[in-house]
C-alpha cells in the first residue's frame, strides 16, 4: 500500500524523502539533470526519462568519521531500489557533516 | 607439478621425452600481474593432472620458442598432442582455460591411464588465491555475492594495470559525458592506465557493480583497490590525494 503511494510520488520526491530519513540528512540540494541526457542512446524508449540522472549536495551527521567513498556508498546503498528502478546515475558534488559545514 | 624451461634444451628434452604425451604451454611475463595470477591456476592444474605435462614458458626470455608457437600476448597457453596443437587460450581466465583442458587433454590421459580418473577436480581457484574465500566446493560464494569464479576473474581484471578505469566507451570514444570527464581529467594529469568497456561486455557491467558495491560508471581502481567514481576522483584530484596514491 505505502509503496503504491510511493510510486505516485516523483523520483524526485522519494530520494528527497529517502535521504532526510536514512540518512538524516539536514540539508539536501537535489538536482534533476535528466535532461541533458535524454538524448542518449540509452535512454531511448525509456518511460521516466526525466528522472534518470540526479545531482546531489546533501549534509549528514551519519558522514562523520567516514571516508568520501564510504559516504557516497552510504547514500547510494539508501537508494538501493531506485538505482534498480531507472535512476542511472547520482552525482554527489558535496557530501559534508553538519561540523565541516560550519568550518567552512 | 608445472616444469619451468630452463633453456631451449631443456625444452627440446621434454617435447622428445615421450611423443604421446599431453602438453599444456603457458607462455608469461613475470611482471604482468594476470601472468602472475594465472601461474598459480597453472601450478594448481598441473597438481591435479598429474598424467599430463605442465610447461612454463617465459615468453621474451625463449622468445624463439614464443615466435615458434606465434606468441604475441600473454598469457597464452598452448594444448599440445602428439605434435598436433589442439587448442590455444588467450588471456587470464581459469575458466576457459579449465574447459579447454577438460576438452582435450582429458580423454587423452584417459585413454592412456590404466586406472579411469575421476571427472576432473573443480575448479578450486579459491585456493590458489592468497585472499581468503571459503574452502573449496564449486558454487561456494564470495562475500559479495559474486561465484568465487566471478569473484576472481573480476580480481584479475581490476588489477590488470595499476590504475583501471572501467568505463562506458573507450577514451577516444567515450560513451557518457561522466566517463568523459575522467579521462579527460586522467589525460590532463598524464597518468597512464588501462581500461575496460563496460557497455562491451554486460556480464562484467552488472557483476562488478556487486563487486565494488557501487551502482555506477565509471569506477577506478587503484593497485586493485576500488577508489571511487567521477565525483570521489575529481575532489581527490583537487586536495592532491589522487597524486599520492599514485606514488
Amino acid at each position: 500500500m505505502i509503496k503504491r503511494l510511493l510510486h505516485n510520488m516523483s523520483r524526485h520526491d522519494r530520494i528527497f524523502n529517502t535521504l532526510s530519513k536514512e540518512l538524516e540528512a539536514r540539508n539536501i540540494e537535489l538536482y534533476n539533470d535528466s535532461y541533458k541526457h535524454a538524448h542518449h542512446a540509452a535512454m531511448k524508449g525509456l518511460e521516466e526519462k526525466n528522472e534518470t540522472h540526479f545531482r546531489l549536495n546533501i549534509i549528514s551527521p551519519k558522514f562523520t568519521g567516514l571516508t568520501r567513498v564510504a559516504r557516497h556508498r552510504l547514500v547510494y546503498s539508501s537508494l538501493k531500489d531506485e538505482f534498480e528502478n531507472g535512476l542511472h546515475a547520482l552525482q554527489i558534488t558535496s557530501a559534508k557533516t553538519p561540523q565541516e559545514l560550519e568550518k567552512q | 607439478m608445472s616444469v619451468e624451461i630452463s633453456s631451449i634444451d631443456h625444452f627440446q628434452e621434454i617435447l622428445q621425452k615421450d611423443n604421446e604425451q599431453a602438453l599444456i604451454l603457458n607462455f608469461y611475463a613475470p611482471w604482468a600481474a594476470p601472468c602472475q595470477q594465472m601461474n598459480q591456476v597453472f601450478d594448481q592444474f598441473a597438481k591435479d593432472t598429474q598424467e599430463a605435462t605442465f610447461l612454463k614458458i617465459e615468453a621474451e626470455k625463449f622468445s624463439d620458442i614464443a615466435e615458434s608457437f606465434d606468441i604475441t600476448a600473454v598469457p597464452l597457453f598452448v594444448l599440445i598432442h602428439g605434435q598436433k596443437v589442439l587448442a590455444r587460450i588467450s588471456g587470464a581466465n581459469p575458466q576457459k582455460l579449465k574447459s579447454a583442458i577438460d576438452e582435450y587433454i582429458r580423454p587423452i590421459i584417459q585413454q592412456s591411464s590404466a586406472t579411469p580418473s575421476s571427472n576432473g577436480p573443480d575448479v578450486n581457484v579459491g585456493s590458489v588465491q592468497t585472499n581468503a574465500v571459503s574452502s573449496g566446493a564449486s558454487g561456494a560464494k564470495a562475500a559479495n555475492g559474486l561465484d568465487v569464479e566471478t569473484d576472481n576473474r573480476l580480481r584479475t581484471l581490476t588489477s590488470a594495470h595499476d590504475i583501471m578505469l572501467f568505463m562506458k566507451g573507450t577514451p577516444s570514444e567515450p560513451a557518457c559525458g561522466f566517463s568523459r570527464k575522467l579521462v579527460g581529467m586522467l589525460r590532463e594529469r598524464n597518468v597512464q592506465y588501462g581500461f575496460f568497456n563496460i557497455l562491451a561486455d554486460d556480464a562484467v557491467r552488472q557483476s562488478l557493480k556487486a563487486f565494488s558495491d557501487w551502482p555506477t560508471f565509471p569506477q577506478l581502481y587503484i593497485k586493485g583497490e576500488f577508489v571511487g567514481g567521477l565525483d570521489v576522483v575529481a575532489e581527490m584530484m583537487e586536495t592532491g590525494e589522487f597524486q599520492e596514491m599514485l606514488a
